[in-house]
């Protein structure tokens, strides 16, 4: 499993929300699979970070496998940012491809391209067994947000999708955006009413972030 | 030909399969398999069996129900004349099946057989059969079939519920094996008749073994547990089937014989088990209405001597073709003759080429009775789909072959009118 | 980097290029209902909704508009004796079985047994017509690779899609990658026929063809599937259908790498004629309808009385012709049985129990029911019952419709434009 290179390593002070959900902010999806479909989404979809501070992404993949029941054993997402605004502290992969064997493991790579604004990734499933079929995170990404960021909101893009079942047929892929609104050296937009940081939200990123590394 | 991995199978998919496969080290597999079988030995007194071939149903098992339990092994030997007909060889054949005769008990637990006479066979005769013999050539019965004919001189029918008998009984007539359970072969049917090996079949009855050749390919993992046959329910049903009186030539020369014919079918089980619905299953393979009264259960066990199909049913065969769709026996009973079946059916499951299949193997007064029962059942007159016209959609045709069953008197090598 | 993966970017810039992806945005909304217990899962614990499946929960019990369209690989067109056969190839999915029509165990969803395999798919046509035969052939499809027969016979089902009408398919398992071949062999057509198609279609034909089954194929067919807004999920209406000429109805220039010749440009639709195309007297619904054509079932339903001497007419008697296909598409309906009544003055003419309708294909109607009938008159009722509704397995978009059809009451008009 290779870790990913990043210039820097910041604290996970994660500045994670939950939000109501607004729909609007879907991006086509890129269809590229059969009527088989696996969603993959940034959780949350909309938060905020001040200038200098990191955020952390779940990258969620939800697949109810193909129309046999079986499900994934690849996936690749390419995650795209602003690199003017952000760059990559660190992206843990996630269990969701090993779900549902407690023997199997998810081997990914990542490659971050922080000039281009671009982190991609691709996992495995070992063994490819029945595959995966669930809704769960398949890596965190933090990201650091620029010292001088101005106050915007911010896109991260998931793009590329792809997601592909034990038969080697390509799932329909949905891929599902998210908003950050960053609160700049200059003063800037309000923040999303009502926002806040769960704390209960954070130990379940620890969680998370101790079962990845286990899979290393 | 090489023998199965015994550790890949259960046994008794393991002695199936040495059935199949056949010959001395088949059967020296299957006996170190089946270790000291107790067969019971038969008889020195020919007149103490039947007189017709065929008669097996009263020394066969019988289930809870009292159907007739078919034996568990079948194999049906194509045999080819080497030289023409003469005494001599009549005797050779006679003594032969004489040793088999003496070496198993004639039932299930031991041996029972009949050799079958192809028109082909008869003929070299100068002489047609009497007119109380119905023996056509075989025929193509459906537009869609396009069959192979058995047009080798005569097929010999092994049966018994050990494996090891029906492979032993084969090798004792043709193989190198001499002692066949106890018994010396003095005689043997080489000289007279040529085994065709690659046209031999074989096959089983029995609850649970189709679900024991789901490796096979084709055979698909649905197949009912308890299912004595592919299609997932019983059938031989003691009343839907014809009496061997009802089957028997009673009068002229052969009389005492009667007819058989076999229909080799594959059939496709994957759609089958797999796409159609238990009820969309049994309107197929029973009526529209055995599916809407829930008449027949998981693998027909609440059907008991009689496949349910009573005049009305039989009477509403039109009908419910144009309601979308008509059941398999619904549609064969309308061949009843006075209300009763005029076909004795043996029929047995197959994997022979490792695909799943049934060889269809009847037995009637004329081959007439066949193709009667078989063209109802085809349902060409029917308004219906192919699809919901029973299981037509599920078989396929592959070979068919008439034959005369000769009672026992006659049955070495007969002429075609024997006085 | 695995080498089955797509190229990313040509996989962007078809899918780009087509319409109805972009219609995309907006479309998927979340699902707060979403049973996903995964979800539930502690590790997770956090409620946020999710974005929803494409799935279409509670279709109208009419032709619906599905979630997507389905996309293909056609492979070059194959003739036998009279026919020529179009076989297709798309990815395993769900189609509906039928076996009766009215009662909920007569429909049957049936899901792929496995992931890996085909969806094969074959148009049928008279060669001298261009008429696609929307028949129940029996016919029986073996598939082989390298001479063995993998699996045993079978016969496809009659079947009828928005995008693809009448053709005869299945889910075909296959296991390893490599070249299948597939032999088919056509009995001759029981079907009564008429016209020029009359007497014909009496011999049995066999036709062979060759694919590939690899990555290649995988991702072409997935490729090119287009999902509707979601706002036409389950609406009710139909996907237009495929432009033959055109593989997987998307992109026709970037699959020549399979070694596969595409020129299909003579694949001929199953659409029946328009209704304007029928001569004879129109039959008006009794009640009046706000269709071009009355509806059973949501199948459209044509009536026409054609005049004595009519070369379909037996005698000096009259034909009823009838002629049910689907909304929209006009996708022949086959394998249905019908009868008609006719009343006058209240009292029925001829059998009460009515006349059958044989299912009939025509080299100028194409398929329909018809039966001929002594002279009617103007004012006389005519009852179209419906005994069973079409036989045939759907496609998503086809399954809820065509399976109650309750009967049309027709009256003979007081003018005829016969």
């Amino acid at each position: 499993m290779t870790r990913p290179t990043v210039a820097r390593l910041s604290v996970v002070l994660a500045v994670v929300c939950v939000c109501t959900l607004t729909v609007g902010a879907v991006v086509p999806a890129t269809v590229g699979a059969g009527d088989s479909v696996t969603i993959f989404f940034l959780e949350p979809s909309e938060g905020n970070a001040d200038a200098g501070e990191t955020v952390t992404l779940e990258f969620v993949v939800s697949s109810h496998g193909n129309y046999v029941g079986e499900g994934i054993d690849q996936l690749s997402a390419t995650i795209a940012y602003d690199p003017d605004v952000f760059s990559v502290a660190d992206v843990d992969h996630g269990p969701m491809l090993a779900a549902g064997d407690s023997n199997a493991t998810v081997d990914g790579t990542v490659e971050i391209d922080d000039e281009a604004g671009l982190a991609t990734i691709d996992q495995e499933r070992t063994p490819s067994g029945d595959g995966a079929k669930t809704t769960d995170t398949a890596a965190t990404i933090t990201l650091e947000v620029a010292e001088d960021a101005s106050s915007t909101n911010e896109t991260v893009e998931l793009t590329d999708g792809s997601a592909m079942d034990i038969s080697e047929y390509s799932q329909a892929v949905f891929e599902r955006d998210a908003t950050i609104t960053i609160d700049g050296t200059d003063g800037g937009i309000d923040p999303v009413a009502g926002f806040a940081v769960p704390s209960a939200l954070l130990a379940v990123g620890a969680v998370l972030l101790f079962a990845v590394r286990r899979l290393d | 030909m090489t023998l199965p991995d015994r550790s890949a199978l259960s046994r008794r998919d393991y002695l199936r399969t040495l059935v199949a496969i056949g010959g001395a080290t088949a059967l020296s597999a299957c006996v170190s398999e089946s270790g000291a079988v107790d067969v019971p030995t038969g008889t020195d007194d020919p007149e103490s069996l039947p007189a017709r071939q065929h008669a097996w149903n009263d020394v066969l098992s019988r289930d809870d129900d009292g159907n007739v339990q078919s034996p568990e092994h079948h194999v049906l030997l194509p045999l080819s004349l080497v030289d023409e007909p003469t005494d001599a060889a009549r005797a050779q054949v006679e003594d032969a099946l004489r040793t088999l005769e003496r070496a198993y008990e004639w039932s299930n637990e031991g041996l029972v057989f009949t050799i079958g006479y192809t028109p082909a066979y008869f003929d070299r005769f100068d002489d047609s059969l009497p007119e109380s013999v119905a023996l056509p050539e075989p025929a193509a019965l459906t537009a869609a079939e396009n069959p192979v004919f058995d047009e080798f001189d005569a097929v010999l029918h092994l049966a018994s519920d050990h494996s090891q008998v029906v492979l032993e009984a084969e090798e004792g007539l043709f193989g190198d094996h001499d002692d066949l359970n106890g018994i010396a072969v003095e005689t043997d049917l080489t000289g007279v008749f040529e085994r065709l090996e690659e046209q031999r079949r074989s096959g089983f009855v029995g609850a649970g073994l189709p679900a024991e050749h789901t490796d096979v390919s084709g055979v698909p993992d649905s197949v009912p547990e308890d299912a004595p046959f592919f299609m997932g329910f019983r059938s031989g049903f003691i009343d839907s089937q014809a009496t061997e009186d009802r089957v028997t030539i009673e009068d002229g020369p052969f009389a005492g014989a009667t007819t058989q014919h076999i229909e080799s079918l594959e059939t496709q089980l994957r759609t089958w088990l797999e796409q159609d619905s238990h009820p969309m299953r049994v309107r197929k393979l029973f009526s529209p209405e055995h599916a809407d009264e829930e008449l027949v259960g998981d693998v027909g066990e609440k059907l008991t001597t009689t496949n349910g199909l009573t005049d009305e049913r039989i009477d509403a065969t039109e009908a419910d073709a144009r309601d979308g769709v008509v059941g398999h026996a619904q549609k064969a009973a309308r061949g009843r003759i006075d209300g009763e079946p005029p076909l004795l059916r043996r029929d047995f499951n197959t994997v022979d080429g490792d695909r799943p299949g049934v060889h269809f193997l009847s037995l009637q007064h004329g081959i007439d009775e066949f193709v009667r029962v078989r063209e109802a059942m085809t349902g060409a007159d029917l308004d219906v789909g192919n699809a919901n016209n029973g299981i037509l959609s599920y078989i396929f045709v592959d070979r068919r072959g008439n034959y005369l069953l000769p009672p026992r008197s006659l049955r070495a090598l007969p002429p075609t009118n024997p006085q | 980097m695995h080498d089955h993966d797509l190229d990313r970017r040509t996989f962007v810039q078809r899918t780009g290029a087509t319409t109805g992806i972009l219609a995309l945005a907006g479309c998927l909304g979340t699902d707060g209902d979403d049973e996903d217990e995964d979800r539930d899962d502690p590790d997770n614990g956090d409620d946020a909704e999710m974005p929803r499946f494409p799935e279409i929960d509670d279709p109208p019990a009419a032709v619906y508009r599905p979630t997507h369209r389905e996309s293909m690989r056609m492979l070059e067109p194959i003739t036998a004796g009279e026919y020529t056969l179009a076989p297709m190839l798309s990815y395993p999915h769900p189609f509906w079985l039928i076996t009766g029509g009215t009662g909920e165990d007569d429909v049957e969803r049936v899901d792929p047994e496995q992931g890996r395999g085909v969806h094969l798919m074959i148009t049928l046509w008279d060669d001298d017509t261009g008429i696609v035969l929307p028949v129940d052939t029996s016919a029986t499809i073996r598939i082989f690779q390298d001479g063995d027969q993998i699996g045993s016979p079978q016969s496809p089902w009659p079947m009828i899609s928005q995008e693809m009408g009448f053709h005869f398919g299945d889910n075909v398992p296959l296991e390893d990658d490599g070249t299948y071949t597939v032999e088919v062999e056509l009995p001759p057509i029981p079907t009564h026929t008429t016209g020029d198609l009359e007497g014909r279609f009496t011999d049995s034909e066999t036709a062979t063809f060759e694919f590939e089954y690899d990555q290649a194929f995988r991702d072409q067919v997935v490729g090119g599937v287009e999902y509707l807004d979601e706002s036409e999920w389950g609406e009710r209406g139909a996907l237009e259908p495929m432009d033959h000429g055109r593989d997987d109805g998307q992109h026709g220039d970037d699959h020549d790498d399979d070694g596969h010749h595409h020129d299909n440009g003579h694949v001929p639709d199953s659409a029946l004629p328009s209704a304007e195309a029928y001569p004879g007297t129109r039959l008006e619904p009794t009640d009046g309808v706000d269709t071009d054509l009355p509806r059973s079932g949501d199948a459209a339903v044509l009536v026409t009385l054609l005049e004595a001497g009519s070369r379909l007419a037996d005698g000096d008697e009259q034909y009823l012709l009838v002629s049910p296909r689907t909304p929209y598409n006009r996708v022949p309906l086959a394998d249905m049985a019908m009868s008609v009544t006719v009343d006058r003055e209240g009292e029925p003419v001829g059998d009460a129990d009515g006349v059958a309708l044989e299912q009939t294909i025509d080299s100028e109607y194409d398929l329909h029911y018809g039966a001929s009938l002594p002279a009617l008159q103007p004012g006389d009722s005519v009852t179209v019952t419906i005994e069973s509704p079409p036989q045939v397995a759907r496609h998503q978009g086809y399954e809820t419709a065509f399976l109650e059809m309750p009967s049309l009451e027709f009256t003979v008009p007081e003018e005829s434009d016969a």
